[in-house]
């Protein structure tokens, strides 16, 4: 069978891992049969990228439950959706999960929340939607059979590690500069946050 | 080398955060969006892959018997930095069938690292060469993603063995050696021919004494003369004759291919000359011969050459039958008959077969059936094709229908007991 690189689409459904056309007349395969079904790859997310995301998405929702109650729902309804982008390996829904979970700090933000399982929260829920991201990238390119452990678990740790600095870094700011700022600061840090998400764009 | 845009969103995401953070003098979500804004600042200083790759293969065993699993193992090994995300799809030749684990992998590499991952492919006659491997690497937080190919030569030769004792009744042009097909010609033999008077030196025994008994006149008996046969076998191995009923089943040129072993070895077997052609734009002849040695020959073009391979040729190389006509007959010794496989599901091959019959190589048609028998289409695909033979009987080619299911020992026997020499 030829191994050409499959297209990664922004809807890949499981049922584009592609029957055999039966129509008149038919085409023999080449070799005369069909490969059987067992080596056609399936276009799943595999397990393990799963589990991870999921569970790494449930423990986000914890993390914002515990900062308040309207982020935990958000983030719930966050995590639904990412399960569901898992399941049916859509692109676009887990764009949307990872849209939702920005609303549920959107809540957070509106109600009034502790800061520290927030940042935790924001690392998980950067980390959920990454390994689920890379899911989806390795079910479009590889398949659910191929073995891809090693590859998940590296993504997994680096998208983990990543998160994990930024979050520390930013808390421990917060500490050392905690105290009644004016609100002049608060403009100053707005502004500062802006120049500098602003240069790392794309 | 391209770039993923898996990120797309994230600054939007965070600005927003931090702009409604501040808002509410909250702290929590600014200090989310300032989580943000380091994968941001990660990714902004990710830089492109550079995959340096060597890649070896090794097959179980290069010369497998038809149909018989090979577990085939690749090596990947890192030969520069260090490759966090790398995912293979080997280039596994069109003609063979993936049977167990894809072949595909994903891993991680760490310098002068090497994964290995197997799967298994079912062997197919033909000679099989593997394509280049492609490779797809992203840096750690998957901005930067790089295609590249890295080649690694393996070949897989399926040759099956010349076997089966299908035989078809010859036509009667012949060689002036000695064989086993009956000839109009009158002399030694077994079968009787005719009588004629009798001449000095004729051998006694061939006398016909009853005859000289009632008439008083010596005469002797003629037998027919039994000679060999120059046979050239013809696959029509077109694009178009690969067509089978159902698209899981053994093409009509896969079952030609077959056929053509097995009538080519008992042809050999009997004292015939065979030689073998096919009538693709991919150019194979071999000159119709007797031996071991040439029987090796024609075992091996029948099942490596690419003329006759499972996999169709591109529309690359496209026909001209009248120019492969004139090529051919140019080749053809003047004694030799053919036998043509075709589906006929087109007219190139009929056309042949009448021009050819009608230029003295008289021409048997064996025709694997591949219209499927139920569905509108495929009935009229079998009623043309009906039409297509009924002509070809007509015009003095003798036609072997061999059904979808039948063996082609059955229908060649069928054939036998049918024909007359």
């Amino acid at each position: 069978m030829s191994d050409a690189r499959a297209v990664e689409g922004d809807a890949v459904t499981p049922a584009a891992a592609g029957g055999p056309d039966a129509s008149g007349a038919a085409e023999a395969a080449p070799g005369g049969r069909e490969a059987p079904a067992a080596a056609v790859p399936t276009r799943a997310v595999p397990a393990l990228s799963t589990a991870t995301a999921v569970m790494l998405g449930a423990l986000a929702v914890a993390f914002l439950a515990a900062a308040s109650l309207a982020a935990g729902a958000v983030g719930l309804l966050a995590l639904a959706l990412l399960v569901a982008a898992l399941t049916v390996v859509s692109r676009r829904l887990c764009r949307l999960a990872g849209a939702t979970f920005a609303a549920a700090f959107l809540a957070a933000a509106a109600t009034p929340a502790t800061p520290a399982p927030l940042v935790g929260a924001a690392v998980l829920a950067v980390a959920a939607w990454d390994v689920a991201d890379h899911g989806l990238g390795l079910a479009a390119h590889v398949g659910r059979e191929a073995g891809t452990a090693r590859n998940e678990l590296v993504h997994a740790a680096a998208s983990l590690a990543v998160g994990t600095a930024g979050g520390a870094v930013a808390y421990g700011v917060s500490l050392v500069a905690d105290g009644g700022q004016p609100v002049s600061a608060l403009v100053f840090l707005l502004f500062g946050g802006v120049v500098i998400l602003a240069a790392l764009r794309e | 080398m391209t770039r993923t845009r898996r990120w797309a969103g994230l600054v939007g995401a965070a600005l927003l955060v931090l702009g409604v953070g501040v808002v509410f003098l909250s702290p929590g979500p600014v200090l989310a969006a300032a989580v943000a804004g380091g994968v941001l600042a990660v990714r902004a200083a990710a830089t492109p892959p550079e995959p340096e790759l060597a890649v070896q293969r090794r097959l179980e065993t290069a010369a497998p018997e038809p149909g018989a699993d090979v577990r085939v193992e690749v090596t990947i090994r890192n030969e520069g930095d260090a490759l966090s995300d790398l995912r293979l799809l080997d280039g596994v030749p069109d003609g063979l069938a993936v049977v167990d684990g894809p072949a595909r992998h994903a891993t991680s590499l760490r310098p002068g690292d090497a994964a290995t991952f197997a799967y298994t492919v079912q062997a197919a006659r033909g000679h099989h060469s593997w394509n280049p491997t492609t490779v797809i690497a992203r840096d750690p937080v998957g901005v930067h993603e790089r295609e590249t190919t890295v080649h690694a030569e393996s070949e897989l030769r399926c040759v099956p063995a010349l076997q089966g004792t299908a035989g078809l009744p010859l036509r009667g042009l012949t060689t002036p050696y000695a064989g086993r097909v009956s000839t109009d010609v009158g002399g030694d033999g077994i079968e009787f021919h005719a009588v004629r008077e009798y001449r000095r030196g004729d051998p006694r025994a061939r006398v016909d004494w009853n005859r000289a008994a009632r008439t008083g006149e010596l005469a002797t008996l003629q037998l027919r003369e039994e000679r060999a046969a120059t046979v050239v076998l013809v696959v029509d191995a077109r694009s178009t004759a690969y067509v089978a009923p159902e698209p899981e089943r053994e093409s009509a040129v896969e079952r030609s291919v077959h056929a053509a072993g097995a009538l080519g070895n008992q042809l050999l077997a009997a004292g015939d000359r065979v030689g073998a052609s096919a009538f693709s734009p991919r150019d194979c002849w071999v000159a119709p011969d007797t031996g071991s040695g040439h029987r090796a020959r024609l075992r091996h073009a029948l099942g490596t050459d690419p003329a006759f391979a499972p996999s169709p040729p591109t529309a690359a190389d496209p026909i001209v039958a009248r120019l492969w006509r004139q090529r051919f007959r140019r080749r053809l010794p003047t004694e030799a008959q053919l036998i043509l496989f075709s589906p006929c599901v087109d007219d190139p091959p009929v056309r042949l077969a009448r021009r050819l019959n009608a230029l003295g190589h008289l021409v048997t048609l064996v025709t694997p059936d591949p219209t499927p028998p139920s569905g509108v289409g495929g009935r009229l695909a079998g009623l043309e094709r009906g039409l297509r033979l009924a002509g070809l009987r007509s015009g003095g080619v003798r036609v072997l229908e061999w059904g979808p299911t039948e063996p082609f020992a059955v229908a060649a026997d069928r054939a036998a007991r049918r024909w007359s020499g």
